[in-house]
């Protein structure tokens, strides 16, 4: 199977998309936690499962959930939190201090579903898409054998959201399969059109 | 009936909870999983708050809705981390273990297409199958995590045994090898020794008649003879011989006495007949324990005895007892680098116990290896040197004895050792 390539005038539109979706994303967070959240510059690569695999090589440090979607594009929403600034972001969302195992999960879960929801939905609107989100899940990668998965080539993209006052950052990653890519194309030929 | 008349029934019978409130919270409608639940029809619900219908979630239903409104997307709850947002009965109330409902919730926003939200829709799912389930899953997978660190327990404890098992055949196949050729050597010195026992009577007596010869041929007078006499005993050296011959018969029936008292003490340290029991004075065991060691002992420590006078006498195993006793002590000087102390105390404490003490003031033993001494074939001796089984025997027999030994010690002041036996007056409590 050959892979869809993605060529640089559709990365960059596709990179000023994520740009305005990622700032809407982070827009929403901050009004929920009213926390000022600075976000990096979009990342898109096209990976394969190997690469996809070192995505984890942090391993305990983080926590991962994992939240996949349906529609005109299908893929999985991945969020990966540093541990070590959950407990003072929980703070800011009003959970106790230090908050206990499930309400750490919750607030995981709430998190992850606001950056994955906010990106992902912000990104179709802008591409005329429509998609719908499940639920996130928690996701622990080392129960995971990445030697077995069943695709040969994904698109990645990928942003890290900031929040300075409370030491937190999470990185956003939308996970798109291959059948959808070329549709992502089609979306954004037509935008440059 | 059209699609749109036909929607509202469809909702209404959904076997999930379906809930539509507005901005300020207020219930606008719900289906028949929150009515026939709570028995406030979906008429009577209307223009109702949260607030007011479930005053203890609504700090989190609140959250969560300012939160579908404020985002235009969906947010969740999840049973593992609140399993009873609503406090819904089980579904299960006759059947199931548990006793309300586990809930998965979804709170979506409704709009017109590309206007803001109008309403949030709160999804209830009943779970509580899916929940016991998962739960009994886990609890099995605990359970079975538990049983195993049970058997790798067990089977290391099978491992050791079974070590200890096959280095115990061997001590015991070299006690029938030393009992053996002690059984084989004692016939014939015993034989040896009462031959020279004999032999010294005869010659005592055969020399007291070769005496009476010497004198009534002197008494005769007749010089001729008598010198003849003279001449053969000086010839045949006589004054010599009735000399040495005491002295070879003696050394013999003293070279014979010892390797009896080798085989002796052969057949002790094979445990033949050591392991009777019987009334025995603690005290003398440790002194002729002690006896055996005075040359590992006597050049680097001195013992300070401390024994309480009139001890009870102890039904015991003495020869094993003993070996427990020659263990400590020899452990005790071996840890004296120079010159040391070796305290032995023996005391009754408490009626019905004897409690006795060995303490010495050598190099010690840290915390870490205190833990292991009585583990069979640890040593902190250079190879070939210790078995490792020294203290690991004498745990084995102050626990026959129904008794209990215990190490407390500093690193660089000294060990103690106190063995507490149960002064047992029964002789039908024989254990083994």
């Amino acid at each position: 199977m050959s892979t869809v390539q993605i060529s640089d005038d559709q990365k960059d539109a596709l990179q000023e998309i994520l740009n305005i979706s990622m700032g809407q994303a982070a827009n929403s967070l901050a009004r929920l936690i009213s926390c000022k959240i600075t976000l990096s510059i979009p990342q898109i690569s096209q990976t394969t499962p190997h690469e996809f695999s070192q995505l984890f090589e942090q391993g305990e440090t983080m926590h991962y959930t994992r939240q996949s979607f349906l529609g005109d594009l299908k893929g999985e929403m991945l969020c990966l939190m540093d541990k070590s600034g959950c407990d003072a972001f929980a703070e800011a969302m009003d959970y106790s201090n230090p908050p206990s195992a499930t309400e750490l999960q919750e607030l995981i879960l709430d998190v992850s579903n606001v950056l994955a929801g906010a990106c992902l939905l912000g990104m179709s609107k802008q591409l005329t898409l429509r998609n719908t989100l499940n639920p996130p899940m928690l996701f622990d990668p080392t129960l995971t054998d990445f030697s077995n998965l069943k695709w040969q080539s994904a698109l990645l993209m990928e942003v890290d959201f900031v929040v300075e006052r409370a030491n937190f950052s999470s990185r956003v990653i939308i996970c798109l399969e291959e059948s959808s890519i070329s549709e992502l194309i089609d979306r954004i030929d037509k935008l440059l059109e | 009936m059209t699609l749109d008349e036909l929607f509202p029934y469809v909702i209404r019978q959904l076997p999930i909870g379906v809930c539509v409130v507005n901005p300020e919270y207020n219930v606008v409608t719900w289906n028949n999983f929150f009515a026939e639940r709570l028995n406030i029809t979906e008429q009577e619900v209307h223009g109702r708050t949260l607030a007011d219908l479930f005053p203890q979630q609504f700090a989190f239903l609140k959250r969560k809705i300012d939160s579908a409104f404020l985002l235009n997307h969906s947010s969740f709850s999840y049973w593992e981390q609140r399993p009873h947002v609503f406090q819904f009965q089980s579904s299960r109330p006759i059947t199931g273990e548990e006793t309300a409902m586990y809930q998965n919730i979804e709170l979506f926003p409704l709009s017109a297409p590309e206007a803001a939200p109008e309403f949030v829709c709160i999804i209830v799912h009943d779970v509580t199958v899916q929940a016991s389930y998962y739960q009994e899953l886990r609890r099995m997978a605990g359970q079975l995590e538990q049983e195993r660190d049970a058997q790798k327990e067990l089977l290391r404890k099978l491992k050791e045994t079974q070590s200890q098992l096959l280095q115990s055949e061997k001590m015991a196949s070299i006690g029938q090898l030393a009992a053996g050729v002690a059984h084989e050597i004692n016939n014939p010195i015993g034989y040896i020794n009462s031959n020279i026992q004999s032999l010294k009577d005869y010659m005592q007596t055969y020399t007291q008649y070769n005496q009476s010869l010497m004198q009534l041929i002197d008494s005769t007078g007749l010089d001729k003879l008598i010198a003849q006499k003279d001449l053969l005993a000086e010839e045949k050296q006589i004054n010599y011989l009735n000399e040495d011959i005491w002295d070879l018969i003696n050394e013999s029936l003293e070279g014979a006495e010892r390797v009896i008292a080798i085989v002796r003490s052969l057949k002790d340290f094979s445990h033949v007949d050591s392991s009777e029991w019987c009334y025995a004075d603690i005290t003398q065991g440790i002194e002729n324990t002690l006896k055996i060691l005075q040359h590992e002992i006597k050049y680097k420590a001195i013992v300070h005895r401390d024994y309480q006078p009139e001890l009870p006498l102890l039904y015991c195993q003495p020869m094993q007892l003993n070996q427990v006793f020659m263990n400590l002590l020899v452990n005790a000087a071996q840890a004296i680098e120079d010159k040391g102390d070796i305290y032995i105390s023996v005391q009754t404490p408490e009626s019905g116990v004897l409690e006795i003490k060995v303490r010495d003031t050598g190099c010690g033993i840290s915390n870490e290896i205190q833990q292991k001494i009585f583990e069979p074939f640890f040593t902190t001796k250079p190879v070939g040197s210790g078995t490792g089984l020294g203290l690991s025997l004498s745990y084995g027999i102050i626990k026959q004895h129904k008794g209990d030994i215990q190490v407390s010690s500093q690193p660089e002041q000294g060990t103690e050792f106190c063995i507490r036996l149960p002064i047992v007056d029964e002789p039908t409590d024989k254990g083994m």
